[in-house]
């Protein structure tokens, strides 16, 4: 034995766990080292110590909370499968015909609606953003349904030792939630009153909502793509780009605003001079990021977009 | 530990389904018979678990968790996947082997989620929640002083899961090394490590709060 005993071999020497010859080596150092029996000690006393915590009652109210996840878990699957056990399993599907069909027409109106969603996605969405990110998002949602709904296994044995992930709860915002990249901070900014419900609800934290799809909707197809706002952000993005991009020139805020080489201009400011909002190209989302060049002025600063108002409060 | 003495591994050596008939009889069911029952539908089996191990699940959770309440909550979600998935318990190994098994997984999946949701600082500060009561353990117990046991649960909290795992299932639940090893899916020289680092943190641990 080198000159102290491990800490595993004394460990396991504590409970009685370590094999012939390693114990009879450990105790012969022992009785020699005292370090390693003041060692010995000190694990004897953490050992002591855990053994001494008080061994906790379950609560009454587990039971109570057992019974309702397992009756709001299996209910109706214990019905089912008590219902075809006792009656035969054909002769069970009449009198389970209502609950079929309900359950066939709710499954025809998620498709319908997710139909829609998906189709809003790609037709508007994309356009302005996320190319890369929505579309192997889908699949983990489906995947932690099939797994969810997977057979279990005979024995947890056979269940991953590493932590498995609460795939129903997850599956959704990680689904919707912004990607890593982040969107200018000026367009942090945009959320504010004016803008109408739907895009408040598109902007807010619940992203990747039906409502914000809704106001993301349908630009014309000259929306510039933009690759740098993500998530929530993306609705009001969406407004903005459009709102900014192709005309020659545009009224902001009671501002007019001129495209010329590299960017935009704004007309009239300190008397008749013109500004450089944005040095970069045609692109809304460029022009945004521009905007702390208008720190000086006091009032938040409008972009519109047909009907809808979009106000960013001054950086 | 409480009134989880029940092992699944006692046989009684009669037809189980005759010793199921009986409400007594279901103590002596082995985990398969108890398996069996509750796949043919009979909720006694299911009731029977709980009653066997209500106490090792909820003492698992807290040991894991550190808190009342979520120890409540994993228990709950514990007992759920038990439901569920008992009509396929095998019987390769124990039944009380199985439960430990469905409980770990559970609190691992259940702790890492809370762990991405909450504000870390929320969640130590309910960490801090006193798990050693004011009135215990007694001193012949332990040599160990009342101030030094909550700063060991303390220690017992922060230590990375897989030592606390192989240390409460040691100490705490009093397993042997090779039940550990079943439990954990993992060699019993691994159990010996994880045994033996985990303690020696602890240790440290104390010595450095002298």
């Amino acid at each position: 034995m080198s000159a102290h005993a491990s800490v595993e071999w004394l460990s396991a020497y504590l409970d009685s766990e370590l094999a012939e010859p390693a114990r009879a080596e450990v105790a012969s150092h022992l009785a020699e080292c005292e370090a390693c029996r003041a060692r010995l000690e000190r694990l004897r006393e953490v050992s002591a110590g855990l053994r001494a915590f008080e061994a906790p009652q379950a609560p009454p109210s587990l039971r109570v909370g057992v019974r309702g996840r397992v009756a709001e878990s299996g209910g109706l699957a214990r019905w089912w499968s008590e219902r075809l056990r006792r009656s035969g399993r054909w002769s069970a599907l009449p009198a389970a015909a209502p609950l079929l069909a309900v359950i066939l027409a709710l499954g025809v109106g998620f498709y319908v609606l997710s139909d829609g969603v998906a189709r809003r996605e790609a037709g508007s969405l994309l356009q302005v953003d996320l190319s890369d990110a929505r579309a192997p998002e889908a699949p983990l949602a489906t995947k932690a349904v099939e797994e969810l709904e997977a057979p279990a296994e005979e024995s947890p044995a056979e269940e991953s030792p590493v932590p498995e992930p609460d795939l129903l709860e997850e599956a959704a915002p990680r689904r919707t939630a912004p990607t890593e990249v982040e969107a200018p901070v000026q367009v942090e900014a945009a959320v504010e009153t004016e803008a109408p419900a739907e895009l408040e609800a598109a902007a807010s934290e619940e992203v990747g909502s039906v409502e914000s799809l809704e106001v993301a909707a349908a630009p014309p197809p000259s929306a510039p793509a933009a690759t740098e706002v993500r998530g929530h952000r993306r609705a009001a993005a969406a407004v903005m780009a459009d709102s900014l991009a192709s005309p020659e020139s545009r009224s902001i805020g009671g501002r007019r605003f001129l495209r010329a080489e590299g960017g935009w201009i704004e007309e009239g400011l300190d008397g008749g001079s013109t500004r450089t909002v944005s040095r970069d190209s045609d692109e809304g989302i460029s022009i945004l990021e521009s905007l702390p060049e208008l720190a000086d002025i006091d009032e938040p600063v409008r972009l519109s977009w047909k009907d809808e108002v979009v106000e960013l409060a001054a950086p | 530990m409480g009134t989880s003495g029940g092992s699944g591994r006692s046989e009684s050596g009669k037809d189980p389904m005759q010793s199921a008939t009986a409400t007594t009889g279901m103590i002596e069911l082995a985990g398969r018979a108890l398996a069996d029952l509750h796949r043919s539908g009979d909720p006694t089996a299911f009731d029977e678990v709980y009653r066997r191990y209500a106490d090792m699940v909820f003492g698992i959770a807290l040991r894991m968790s550190g808190n009342p309440s979520t120890a409540e909550d994993l228990s709950q979600e514990i007992f759920l996947r038990i439901h569920r998935h008992l009509g396929k318990f095998g019987g390769r190994s124990s039944l009380k082997t199985w439960v430990y098994q469905v409980s770990l997984n559970a609190c691992r999946s259940g702790l890492a989620r809370r762990a991405r949701h909450r504000d870390r600082q929320v969640r130590e500060a309910e960490e801090k929640i006193a798990l050693v009561p004011d009135e215990g353990p007694s001193p012949e117990r332990t040599a160990m002083g009342r101030e030094r046991l909550r700063h060991l649960e303390a220690a017992l909290l922060d230590l990375p899961r897989p030592f606390r795992e192989a240390v409460v299932l040691c100490d705490v639940e009093g397993l042997a090394y090779d039940e550990i090893a079943e439990i954990l899916g993992v060699r019993i020289g691994t159990v010996r490590s994880r045994i033996a680092r985990g303690r020696d943190r602890l240790r440290r641990a104390l010595e450095e709060n002298e």
